[in-house]
């Protein structure tokens, strides 16, 4: 519409929308938590070698209300499932979950009585990670899945979206 | 080594309770009746040319058709003479063994372990509860008709989570001057999903409960689904940190089981595979000790260095963590061409890495403040404790697997095993990294000696114990069909019993290993070090604050998968 050309230089036009997603993707503070094997390869991509920092993902908080993202490194058994729930549960909206390993995708090579055959039994997952374990660089890839993701979510189509009542509907 | 003497000794005092002796691959065992158990294990103990003062191993195997269905198993050492002995009870279902936990505290946990594992009750047992699962669980999982994917179909949260209270015992006695504060299952500093019960006056501890299994993944049952070759893969996610080192001790009591040992150039690709394990696990756990106690730069720098390695690692075995390298009678593969120097290189550069971190840590205030003092474990209760690895060395026992009952050509090596003085968390740190130093001095001996070997000599030609070569599979149908069955079925040896351990990164490292004469081991036994060294948590943390329960629990050097099975 020849809007732009009138607007002075240094300003951005966007949606709301956008920008909010921008903001979250690149923000993505995951929460300090490491159940097994695959955990030890989430800390490498932390260190110096990978450097998470680079994706605004390096906030590793150890209290999961400040954090937006749940990366479940290993396996996840029948005693931790009710914890694992509970960390979900505490942390704030917006929130996403990777599957790290194929442990928490769906059991790995343990099909006994104490292990939860993949953590979305108990969570839902965006991203799911295979390798036993997996690469520390299958961890960013999956970060920039999740990224790709949230880039293209609707506020509509967020659990925590909250609509605005239509006329009819207030009584 | 192991003990024959003893069983005439125990004969003659205690003609009733003592039943016999066996032997199997030259270990010995002897058989105790159930009732007397504690009365042996006290003369074993206090009988001065005995003098058993460490509990190894306690743990259960079920043979369903026998009608004493249970036999407990307790391997027990003498730090004195460095001797082995075994002792064996039988039980019927519903009935019980006195507890030995008065004589060797290590048997605490342990006999807790069979209770839960077999559903065998120990008379006498403090708190017997159940400790890898949790109270209320249904079944014992390691009995021989329990099934391995458990007895419910699918999955339900449930509505609590599972142990919520603390033990009765602990809440007792309380007028409001304790509190008892949870830490974990999920806490930065507890290294995995170890939960500690703590009870707490003001800040001082009075007492601390650690509650294990947040990461029981039922590892001894599955392995007895499995092929000898194949349980391997388990191993190494046992102690995820030093995969090697579960990797040689598994395949030892495997090789002791079929009664052959490998080629020499094996046995030094070995012994530098798990040295490099020795120092990626001291690296992590520099890393993450440092780290829960406030140093944040020595982490990165720890990891540097542990990524180097592992890129080693990589180069030999195509793994980084989980690399199952060990072949029955020798290892994969030989080492790829251009290491020697990449290895050379890093050795070259490691001691100065090494003084870093000391410039970081030895005596800054701080560490010192947080570590000194903190956490002394006295030698004697160490001992009978069972504690082993760098924990025992910093209280001032100078024992090393490697050193005492030396595996896979530990004695053509030279090395030093440091010990510490005051036994605190400062000592154990010290120990740990001079141990770092002594592991690249035997990587570059063991690096010396491959190059002596003929290259390629690196697993035992026997038709029986290892595939056939793939250009002959792609061939010959003999050897197509020998491919297939090897791993579809896999060797079995005789039946008879077996133990192997290893100096581990964390402390003595066994397999206890029982064969039936099928390719499936009948009872994979992990002696686990960490299981053991955490019983003494409690007695370290006592009287100290809240903050310094991190630092012990760092100086410890835990891995849960290890723990938790
Ligand atoms: S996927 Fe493999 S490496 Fe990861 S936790 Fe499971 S067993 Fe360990």
């Amino acid at each position: 519409m020849g809007i732009e050309s009138r607007i002075p230089p240094g300003i951005l036009l966007t949606t709301l929308e956008g920008i909010v997603n921008w903001a979250r993707k690149n923000s993505i503070w995951p929460v300090t938590f490491g159940l097994a094997c695959c955990a030890l390869e989430m800390m490498v991509t932390s260190s110096s070698a990978l450097d998470i920092a680079r994706f605004g993902a390096e906030v590793f908080r150890p209290s999961p209300r400040q954090a937006d993202l749940m990366i479940v490194a290993g396996t996840v058994t029948k005693k931790m499932a009710y914890m694992v729930r509970r960390i979900y549960d505490q942390m704030p909206e917006p929130k996403w979950v990777i599957a790290y390993g194929t442990c928490a995708s769906s059991g790995g090579i343990f099909r006994t009585y104490n292990v939860v055959q993949g953590v979305d039994q108990i969570v839902p997952v965006d991203v799911y990670v295979p390798g036993c374990p997996p690469r520390p660089e299958a961890l960013l890839d999956a970060l920039m899945k999740l990224q790709e993701k949230i880039s293209r979510e609707r506020f509509s189509s967020r659990p925590d979206y909250v609509r605005a009542l239509r006329p009819e509907e207030i009584r | 080594m192991w003990d024959r003497g003893a069983y005439e000794k125990l004969k003659a005092h205690f003609p009733e309770a003592i039943l016999g002796v066996e032997e199997s691959r030259g270990e010995v065992s002897v058989r105790v009746k159930a009732e007397e158990v504690l009365k042996v294990a006290k003369f074993l103990r206090e009988d001065p040319e005995l003098s058993y003062d460490m509990l190894v191993d306690l743990c259960g195997v079920d043979y369903p058709e026998r009608e004493e269905r249970f036999e407990v198993v307790y391997l027990l050492h003498s730090m004195k003479d460095n001797r082995r002995l075994r002792l064996k009870a039988r039980v019927r279902e519903g009935e019980s063994l006195p507890s030995v936990q008065e004589v060797w505290r290590a048997a605490n946990w342990l006999e807790r372990e069979v209770y839960d594992m077999f559903g065998v009750r120990f008379e006498g047992h403090p708190d017997l509860r159940r400790i890898l699962t949790w109270q209320g669980f249904e079944g014992h999982p390691l009995r021989k008709d329990y099934p391995v994917e458990g007895k419910e179909e699918g999955f339900e949260l449930p509505p609590e989570p599972p142990d919520l209270e603390p033990p009765e015992w602990l809440k007792e006695e309380g007028d409001g001057r304790y509190m008892i504060v949870n830490m974990g299952p999920q806490h930065p500093s507890t290294h995995g999903v170890l939960r500690v019960i703590l009870k707490l006056e003001g800040e001082q501890i009075v007492d601390a409960v650690p509650v294990l299994g947040h990461l029981h993944r039922g590892v001894e049952k599955l392995a007895e689904t499995m092929s000898y070759l194949k349980a391997q893969t388990l191993t190494d996610r046992l102690d995820y940190t030093a995969a090697f080192s579960n990797n040689l001790a598994y395949m030892m009591a495997v090789e002791k089981l079929f009664g052959i040992e490998p080629p020499k150039r094996a046995q030094y690709i070995r012994v530098m595979l798990a040295e490099f394990s020795r120092l990626t696990s001291h690296l992590l756990w520099l890393a993450t000790h440092a780290l829960d106690i406030g140093a944040m730069t020595v982490f990165f720098y720890c990891f540097r260095e542990r990524e180097t390695i592992l890129d080693i690692l990589e180069a030999i075995s195509g793994a980084r963590l989980t690399p199952s390298f060990l072949r029955i009678g020798g290892v994969a593969k030989d080492l790829p061409d251009g290491i020697e120097e990449r290895i050379e290189k890093f050795l070259d550069e490691f001691p100065s890495r090494i003084a870093e971190y000391e410039a970081l840590l030895s005596k800054n205030p701080i560490w010192l403040k947080r570590t000194k003092g903190i956490g002394v474990l006295q030698p004697d209760d160490a001992i009978n404790c069972g504690v082993t690895g760098p924990v025992l060395r910093g209280s001032g026992v100078r024992w090393d697997v490697r050193k005492a009952l030396p595996y896979s050509s530990y004695e053509e090596f030279e090395f030093e095993v440091p010990i510490g003085e005051r036994g605190d968390t400062y000592d154990r740190y010290l120990v740990r990294l001079e141990e770092m130093r002594q592991s690249a001095r035997i990587i570059r001996q063991a690096l010396r000696k491959i190059k002596d070997t003929p290259p390629g000599d690196i697993v035992i030609k026997d038709p029986y114990l290892s595939p056939p070569p793939k250009d002959q599979v792609q061939k010959e149908p003999h050897a197509l069909l020998r491919h297939f069955k090897y791993f579809s079925e896999g060797p079995a040896p005789l039946p008879g019993e077996a133990y192997m351990s290893v100096e581990g990164p964390k402390g003595e490292l066994g397999w206890y290993l029982v064969s039936d004469g099928t390719p499936k081991p009948y009872r994979f036994r992990v002696r686990p070090p960490c299981f053991v060294n955490l019983q003494a948590l409690p007695l370290m943390v006592k009287g100290h604050l809240v903050a310094d329960v991190v630092a012990v629990i760092g100086s410890i050097d835990i891995v849960l998968g290890e723990i938790d099975r």
